[in-house]
């Protein structure tokens, strides 16, 4: 016990400090869309140790407030599941881009637990320009761990507060609480979008989220907004585009 | 309720899979290039910002009214001056239950 949270403090000393405080804020956000979720599962009939169990066995905020809600809205239980796999699609991609701070092992066993929107958001946020490559590297290893620990630990939490809540509000809409998850993933990204290419992969995954979300399946818009990462592929206006020419991250 | 537990295991299940098969990956098939690096950066903020925008309009397949992409939007535009995250949430979500209770 002791050894762990000695483990623990000595990742929090490793996190840059200047997202120390915006990673307990984010913790701090994400339990209040755990408030959210808790809300909206007990309105929709679920029982708190059920809302528990997904929080802390799910962990992906985005899929269960789909599955609570499709559950509630009399939807077979499986489809619902189905719906919320797709959703967590996209932590594959979010996977890859941590991937290389996850040593084999238990902690690569236990960090892909923790993959999810919040964490990478954090882990791959730009590094100070200064820092030396090792200690960016352990940083960004401290940082997804300590996001880990603060979503882990936000979500199952917020959820049941909300549970408790759920039972006096029945609404979580006329708090506005639905809009904490689009408002927390927005701001999110927004410091990585600095200018030039990725402000125009952003707007244009959002023009394709936007246009596809009624036509798909719920949670595929998303996945097909990575198309928008087509702008990075093109060359270059100093070279003309190539037919068909294989490797073109070059 | 028992079926709703077991899929919502099956839900634990299949999302630790995506998340196992990403992290199993990234080093393998990708190597790890520079321009690979920043790809997967881009396809984080690409599909953030998807989820955001798919999140504020929408209330499943349907548009949800204006009330919440407008109180998401000033939520990002609080960001884009460093407003601290809680406050860029807080905002977004007090926005939203404003606007509603405005009839909007």
């Amino acid at each position: 016990m002791a050894h762990g949270l000695r483990a623990i403090r000595a990742l929090w000393h490793d996190v840059p400090r200047d997202l120390r405080r915006p990673i307990l804020l984010m913790s701090l956000a994400v339990a209040l869309v755990g408030v959210t979720y808790g809300v909206t599962g007990v309105s929709a009939g679920f029982a708190a140790w059920q809302l528990l169990l997904l929080a802390l066995t799910v962990l992906a905020g985005s899929a269960e407030l789909l599955f609570v809600g499709l559950v509630g809205a009399g939807a077979s239980p499986w489809l619902a599941a189905a719906a919320g796999i797709l959703v967590n699609l996209r932590n594959s991609v979010y996977g890859m881009a941590v991937s290389p701070l996850l040593p084999r092992g238990w902690r690569r066993a236990l960090g892909a637990h923790l993959v999810n929107d919040e964490t990478v958001a954090f882990a791959t946020s730009p590094a100070p320009a200064a820092a030396p490559v090792p200690t960016a590297h352990r940083g960004r290893v401290a940082t997804f761990w300590v996001a880990g620990i603060g979503v882990a630990l936000g979500w199952p939490v917020g959820a049941a507060v909300g549970a408790g809540l759920g039972l006096v509000v029945s609404d979580p809409r006329v708090w506005g609480l639905d809009a904490v998850l689009p408002a927390l993933l927005g701001a999110l990204a927004v410091p990585a979008i600095r200018a030039g290419r990725t402000l125009a992969v952003a707007v244009l995954a959002a023009v394709i989220a936007l246009v596809t979300t009624p036509l798909v399946p719920a949670g595929l818009a998303p996945v097909l907004a990575l198309a928008a990462l087509a702008v990075v592929l093109v060359p270059g206006r100093s070279r003309p585009a190539q037919s068909d020419a294989p490797g073109g991250l070059a | 309720m028992s079926a709703v537990v077991a899929a919502g295991l099956l839900l634990a299940l299949g999302t630790y899979a995506t998340r196992r098969l990403g992290v199993e990956l990234g080093g393998r098939v990708l190597g790890r290039a520079a321009q690979v690096e920043q790809l997967l950066e881009q396809g984080v903020v690409a599909l953030l910002i998807a989820v955001t925008a798919s999140a504020a309009v929408y209330d499943g397949a349907a548009p949800d009214g204006w009330a919440r992409p407008v109180g998401v939007g000033l939520a990002l535009g609080a960001a884009a001056v460093r407003a601290p995250l809680v406050v860029s949430v807080l905002l977004g979500a007090g926005a939203t239950a404003l606007l509603r209770l405005l009839g909007l």
